[in-house]
């Protein structure tokens, strides 16, 4: 193989795993806006706390830019010829879905203890551990051997 | 489920023959139409390739697919 044949290869690999890590920081992003958005409910708090609406900065500061390097990295490694699908990346979302679905039911014990929140609230709580279980366990699921 | 660790029975040459057709996992993940990840997956045996991954791998190879996989301990 040749060396530019070789860096394409890192190239793509870098790529691929900034992939991931672009769309596990747009569900953290996603997840954080949806728990602080989950606490102010639970707390019925009146007004939004300057601190919460700095966490809603955050997190779309985090997301718009991820999504953004996200779709362009996807359409970069499929003009290198890329194969951004096969086989095992659909084994690898269908266990990351089984993971997500153990996170969304493990978020709810909670609520079987008396614990008084508004179903919004407990709503918001269950996409933001869907979103967080799926990125983190196809994080972990995709690393290297 | 088609993924698993590496205490499954099923065992490849994959690497041998890479090596004897001078191929990297890279070259012959573009020859099957597959990520290089997916290639060394199957290679460690922590992902089970499908019926139809097997014998591309095996084409791409020049071998055929009970030469490239085998059970270690069939029950």
């Amino acid at each position: 193989m040749t060396a530019t044949a070789t860096m394409t290869a890192r190239s793509r690999q870098r790529l691929g795993r900034m992939f991931d890590i672009a769309l596990f920081a747009w569900g953290a992003a996603s997840a954080t806006v949806l728990v602080t958005n989950g606490l102010n409910d639970a707390r019925q708090a009146p007004g939004w706390p300057r601190w919460l609406e700095l966490t809603y900065l955050i997190g779309a500061l985090l997301a718009v830019p991820a999504l953004l390097i996200a779709g362009w990295a996807r359409s970069r490694l499929k003009k290198l010829g890329a194969v951004l699908d096969d086989e095992r990346t659909q084994a690898t979302h269908t266990r990351a879905m089984a993971t997500a679905l153990v996170g969304v039911l493990a978020v709810q014990l909670p609520f079987f203890f008396h614990i008084e929140t508004t179903s919004v609230a407990q709503g918001k709580f269950t996409v933001a551990a869907a979103l967080l279980t799926y990125g983190a366990a196809r994080l972990w699921f995709n690393r290297d051997a | 489920m088609a993924q698993t660790d590496s205490s499954h029975p099923l065992r490849n040459r994959i690497k041998l023959e890479r090596a004897r057709h001078d191929l990297t996992q890279e070259r012959l993940a573009d020859l099957v139409g597959v990520t290089r990840k997916t290639i060394n997956t199957v290679e460690t045996a922590r992902f089970v390739p499908s019926t139809v991954l097997a014998l591309k791998l095996a084409k791409a190879l020049h071998t055929t697919v009970d030469e490239l996989f085998y059970l270690t301990d069939e029950q």
